[in-house]
């Protein structure tokens, strides 16, 4: 049987690690950096020594920095008294592309999974306790997946937090914009029923 | 197999790639059967409200060569209650990580799935607790690894039984992991590692195993036989079952929630 020679299969062994990449895909890469010019496959190995070595997580809100605090943490128009609740830093990109919300953010790094052994203290829980408790924290909105795992830490943290005097608000889950209700599944119909507006 | 079209509880969500995930499904006519939801992340997509994590659903799949493809889907029961609650959050991860874990793909267990669907459903009303000792009970059963409660599991010994719940001084009944079954005091001699446990508790062991899950819910249990059946039946499926699920660890987070809530929010800022 033919193997790789040993860097070219450590190579595929290392890409097989990213999430998302089988064994082919892995392949593919591990050639494609062999075939590329020297400089692109040098430049990417740079990137992502550079990116670990400059990024850490803001001691604020949790996110992604490459200055402590972070860029939105520093941000003196933004509504100090607002604290939207994520999973992950890319929902923080998603947000911000709405341009609607103008509060601050607070980056759970995950949700509780018992499948995964995911419990509360594995996810930044006790920093968002203290963090609302400084006074100037008013509301916290849960923004987590509608999903099992999302809802169930959302009742988690809304437990937690009532008894601090704020007022906790969960985004609403509905109907996607533009769909059309004959064609909605019955558990996001049953959802945008209990998260109706007042008009 | 083609295009099929089977009745299945989600055990296991995997976000895969840009916009899938992975199942694992427990259907009813086909066992444990791993399959692909395209494009499921999407807020746009219709499969999406029929493949959540422990939803009783109607799907339609295309067999593929690892994974089958879910084409349609409609949820029968989505079990709401479950994210309301971290302890039946808890224990319906027990039920569907415990199946995962015991069954091989696509070995048809229509017995274990009812057995899944009926604790699912007893969930919102019941006690987790029980409700998580009499699943794990009629699992093995269902398996075939139902611990033998009557005569010593060693032979026919003089026509010795388990002494009944409620004698006064009658000591413990041993009982055996290894050979699945209680000893009699001669046996539980000469065995090493046998497990006392209490009449009780081999009582209300015997009583989960021949009542129907709705009914035995609905069980009176003392906290000291609760106990001893939690880490019998512990040990029971970790030695015969080889697994040793990281939702009990969970579980077992679920009980110190107090703490884990004070802790951080009485820990003074550093
Ligand atoms: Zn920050
Ligand atoms: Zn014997």
């Amino acid at each position: 049987m033919f193997l790789y020679p040993e860097p070219l299969a450590a190579l595929v062994e290392s890409l097989r690690k990213l999430p998302g990449i089988g064994p082919k895909t892995a392949q593919r890469l591990a050639l494609y950096l062999l075939h590329a010019p020297a400089i692109e496959a040098e430049g990417i190995a740079h990137s992502i020594l550079e990116a670990r070595e400059k990024i850490f997580l803001c001691s604020v809100c949790g996110n992604f920095t490459d200055v402590d605090p972070c860029v939105l943490c520093q941000d003196v128009s933004r509504d100090q008294s607002l604290v939207c609740v994520v999973e992950s830093p890319r929902d923080i990109i998603a947000f911000e592309r709405t341009r609607d919300f103008r509060g601050l953010y607070h980056v759970l790094h995950g949700v509780l999974s018992p499948i995964d052994g995911i419990g509360p203290s594995d996810l930044k829980i006790a920093e968002l306790l203290q963090r609302v408790q400084g006074g100037s924290v008013k509301e916290v909105i849960l923004a987590l997946n509608p999903n099992v795992e999302g809802g169930a830490t959302s009742v988690y943290l809304s437990q937690l937090l009532k008894p601090l005097n704020l007022r906790v608000t969960r985004i609403a889950h509905g109907l996607p914009v533009g769909g059309d209700l004959e064609f909605a599944d019955t558990a996001t119909l049953s959802r945008s029923f209990l998260g109706r507006q007042e008009l | 197999m083609g295009i099929y079209k089977e009745e299945a509880i989600v055990l296991r969500s995997m976000a895969y790639g840009e916009t899938d995930r992975i199942l694992t499904l427990f259907t009813r006519g086909a066992g444990k059967v791993a399959a692909i939801a395209k494009g499921v992340r999407k807020p746009s997509s219709r499969l999406r409200g029929a493949v959540q994590l422990f939803s009783h659903t109607h799907l339609v799949l295309y067999a593929g060569r690892t994974l089958d493809t879910i084409t349609q889907g409609d949820a029968d029961e989505t079990f709401g209650f479950i994210e309301q609650d971290l302890d039946r959050l808890a224990a319906a991860s027990c039920f569907t990580e415990l199946i995962d874990r015991l069954t091989m793909d696509k070995q048809p267990l229509p017995k274990l799935f009812q057995l899944l669907l009926a604790a699912l459903r007893s969930l919102e009303g019941a006690d987790p607790d029980l409700l998580g000792r009499i699943f794990e009970a009629k699992l093995l059963a269902a398996l075939g690894y139902q611990p033998q409660l009557d005569g010593c599991v060693m032979g026919h010994h003089d026509g010795w039984q388990a002494p009944a719940s409620g004698v006064v001084d009658v000591g413990p009944v041993w009982f055996s992991i290894e050979r699945g079954g209680v000893l009699c005091p001669d046996c539980a001699a000469s065995c090493s590692g046998a497990l006392p446990l209490s009449p009780a508790t081999v009582a209300v062991l015997a009583y989960f195993l021949r009542t129907p899950l709705d009914r035995a819910v609905r069980a009176r249990v003392e906290q000291r036989s609760r106990s001893e059946l939690a880490s019998f039946l512990r040990s029971f499926i970790t030695y015969h079952g080889d697994v040793r699920p990281r939702s009990w660890q969970f579980a077992g987070a679920c009980k110190d929630k107090a703490k884990l809530a004070t802790d951080g929010v009485l820990t003074p800022p550093a």
